[in-house]
């Protein structure tokens, strides 16, 4: 037993280590503040999520509804989370030319490799579950009857979820591994995940209350387990001894998969494609195309960095789509014929999303690990490379604009007002957070990763460049408050003139400052 | 064709890596860079290549000063590092074509370049693979592939033969030998010293940051019968202990 648990705090570790080495704690004793601020942002969300159900049912006197409601949403949310994750855990992992030649058995290291990804399910189950059960707990005066249900709702939810997951990667395995397309399920969940996430915060707020009671009601039937936990709330022992019997056959079930999942990428783990010679192309390109080339590439060839550059753009798009199809936005919600003006608002706040999201600059630098010194021995000058980086940000962010233009131009046909000005603010404005996200990125260039998330996600970069986006809004809004009575084409060209006289300065500070900082990182 | 006077790099104003380095490498010579590990052998590559900045002094490439003129400099060399960490995303192709578009190799010289190397590496098959799919060797053999594709005059190695099989370390000791015998250079650090002292014209051993001796190897050797290792192990006593 002793190695088991060995092996599970070491997987555990060396899994949670990219979030720490994300922040800048790894090997150091931890910042508190780093800590704190980190996982403010990634909890908050989910605790306010949970906090919204239970007003929302309490209100008409079905907390347990509340429960039921939450149980089928950590269902899909555990569902889309776990199916990356254990592609990522037993298919990704180069782990096993360490791990498989131990002497221990064969299930010790599925369980450990299983651990991850409860400890993992079960934290964002814990998250959405605390609140609602503590306010439900508080009513019911901490009956330790309500209490048990608690404990079980936390430790078991995931079961289930994470068996189906299994299945569904280890099928997907099946008929994918040897075609090399693996990566293509990370990037598929990511963008269910995030639609689901989306469309469960819309349909909270523009739903009838009393549609959304008789739903749930109805979906309770095709997800008994979100029924089972209502009534066990309700003080039902037979609820309790249907979730468990569920949940201990999933167990068993999801053991028995995962070891076949391992057997399967132990196998694939090994195997390497032998392809017939193509015909290359030799055609030269320019020095700056294939530095620009290389940056796209960075990202577009590791799934990870494609999910979080895809992902942050594609929101204000489905922000769009879903309110749109939602009814919530309508022509006529947005005043678009009586309030131009407040519809063009609407809609370059919406184009400039990607660019705000996307702080593609402030780890342009860290994308490229210890692959850094590849660009810096070459005869191109180090403002050519700076230059590539930031204009690769631009061109991925411009482009996810256009499309979001695009998307509420198809929609709204022939009304779209203040194009042209509205789009020389959104792109200045992304050519200025392009730069400005690059300066932070120099300071803290974190090349030493081991796991391409710990470059991306969590990463205080990424965290800094956010933290400063809300000041720019003080650019609009004294334009806006300076000149009331302008057009908003005028207001919208005066914004982007001041967005383009940032930026120039910033590129200034970048080429007489900066320059040497970036020449001697990595060295 | 290299030249580096007074070349100093301390790290945190503390450390010494490397003390008043004084070096020079002729063109059509092949030079070998031994020394122990931690000798500073890394950090003067390094600030050879414009990875890290020398404290003090000056590095010429072909007359050229690194630090005023560095994309010029730069032009005259290509580089392998000790570890071949490079970007993995790319295809073998796509790496090959992003070296040579740097260094502006035309496009039918390219093509005869990048198959003859690539073939005589045996790495022509995998070129249309993601260089995540290479081992450790092959990775390698792309990178002296790469840094063989722009016939730069000065060839810049650390370690290069760690990882590769006989026969392309057999390839690669002989490349060495013609592109010298064509007027290039040369410029090689490794713990091998039975190569070394096969295939160098010059050597120098850094120890401690310091170059302690820098002369032909026979030279070095003055006659004796005792092994470049033997020497190498009795120069660098002090340092060990």
């Amino acid at each position: 037993m002793g190695k088991v648990k060995t092996l599970i705090r070491i997987q555990l570790r060396e899994f949670f280590s990219k979030y720490r080495w994300g922040i800048g704690i790894n090997g150091k004793k931890p910042r508190k503040g780093y800590l704190l601020v980190t996982l403010c942002f990634l909890t908050i969300p989910f605790l306010q999520m949970s906090v919204e159900v239970y007003r929302y049912f309490n209100q008409w006197g079905r907390p347990d509804l509340g429960v039921a409601y939450l149980m089928m949403m950590t269902f899909l949310l555990m569902l889309f989370t776990a199916i990356p994750l254990l592609n990522s855990i037993f298919l990704y992992n180069d782990d096993y030319q360490i791990l498989a030649p131990l002497p221990l058995p064969e299930d010790y290291l599925v369980l450990a490799k299983l651990s991850v990804v409860w400890v993992y399910t079960a934290g964002i189950n814990l998250l959405l579950f605390l609140p609602v059960l503590f306010l439900i707990g508080l009513e019911k005066g901490g009956e330790s009857f309500f209490f048990l249900c608690g404990l079980l709702l936390i430790i078991l939810t995931p079961f289930l979820p994470l068996f189906l997951a299994t299945l569904f990667v280890f099928g997907f395995t099946t008929f994918l591994a040897n075609r090399g397309r693996k990566n293509l399920l990370s990037l598929l969940f990511g963008l269910v995940l995030l639609g689901l996430v989306l469309g469960a915060q819309l349909l909270m707020m523009g739903e009838n209350p009393v549609r959304l009671l008789a739903l749930t009601e109805s979906l309770i039937r095709y997800y008994p387990p979100a029924g089972w936990a209502a009534q066990m709330i309700n003080g039902s022992w037979l609820s309790i001894i249907y979730y468990l019997s569920l949940n201990g056959l999933c167990y068993f079930g999801l053991k028995a998969l995962a070891r076949r999942l391992y057997r399967s990428a132990l196998l694939f783990s090994g195997i390497k494609r032998v392809k017939p010679k193509s015909n290359y192309v030799y055609r030269p390109r320019g020095k700056y195309r294939q530095l620009l080339r290389r940056n796209l590439l960075i990202i577009i060839r590791q799934p990870v960095f494609l999910m979080h550059t895809l992902l942050s753009s594609a929101v204000p798009i489905l922000i769009f789509l879903v309110g749109f199809h939602s009814g919530d936005f309508t022509a006529e919600r947005l005043s678009l014929f009586d309030q131009p003006r407040r519809f063009t608002l609407f809609w370059v706040g919406l184009a400039s999303t990607p660019a705000l999201l996307n702080n593609l600059s402030a780890t342009a630098i860290t994308r490229e690990g210890k692959a850094f010194w590849e660009t810096m021995v070459l005869p191109v000058t180090a403002w050519d490379n700076l230059r590539a980086r930031i204009n690769t940000t631009f061109l991925l962010n411009i482009t996810a604009s256009l499309l979001v233009m695009g998307t509420i131009m198809f929609s709204f046909s022939s009304q779209f007002p203040a194009v042209f000005s509205g789009f020389f603010f959104v792109a200045m404005l992304t050519w200025l957070l392009a730069s400005t996200d690059l300066v932070i990125n120099i300071y803290r260039p974190f090349l030493n990763w081991s796991n391409p998330a710990a470059a991306i996600k969590n990463n205080l970069n990424v965290l800094l460049s956010l933290a400063y986006r809300p000041l720019l809004s003080l650019i609009p809004l004294v334009v806006f408050r300076c000149f009331p009575e302008a057009g908003i084409n005028r207001l919208l060209f005066t914004c982007g003139i001041l967005f383009s006289f940032l930026t120039l300065l910033i590129r200034r500070y970048l080429y007489w400052v900066m320059l040497e900082r970036f020449k001697r990182i990595g060295g | 064709m290299l030249v580096l006077k007074d070349v100093n790099k301390t790290y945190d104003g503390k450390k010494m890596a490397v003390k008043e380095l004084n070096l020079k490498v002729n063109a059509g010579e092949i030079f070998g860079f031994i020394g122990p590990n931690g000798a500073g052998k890394t950090t003067t590559i390094k600030m050879i290549t414009g990875l890290l900045p020398p404290t003090s002094g000056r590095i010429l490439l072909n007359g050229i000063d690194l630090a005023t003129l560095p994309v010029e400099a730069k032009r005259n060399f290509t580089y392998v590092p000790d570890h071949p960490e490079i970007f993995t995303g790319l295809k073998g192709i796509e790496y090959l074509n992003f070296l040579a578009d740097m260094y502006e190799v035309p496009g039918r010289e390219r093509r005869n370049r990048i198959e003859k190397y690539t073939r005589l590496f045996a790495i022509d098959t995998a070129l249309g693979d993601l260089i995540q799919a290479y081992s450790h060797g092959m990775k390698q053999k792309l990178l002296i592939c790469g840094a063989l594709l722009p016939q730069a005059p000065l060839f810049i190695l650390d370690e290069p033969l760690v990882g590769l099989d006989p026969l392309a370390t057999k390839h690669l000791k002989d490349i060495m030998r013609e592109h010298c015998a064509a007027g290039g250079t040369v410029f090689f650090s490794s713990h091998l010293l039975a190569v070394v002292d096969e295939i160098c014209d010059r050597i120098g051993l850094i120890n401690q940051g310091e170059l302690i001796v820098c002369d032909r190897v026979e030279r070095i050797k003055n006659g004796s019968a005792h092994s470049l290792e033997d020497i190498f192990l009795e120069l660098t006593k002090d340092g060990e202990g």
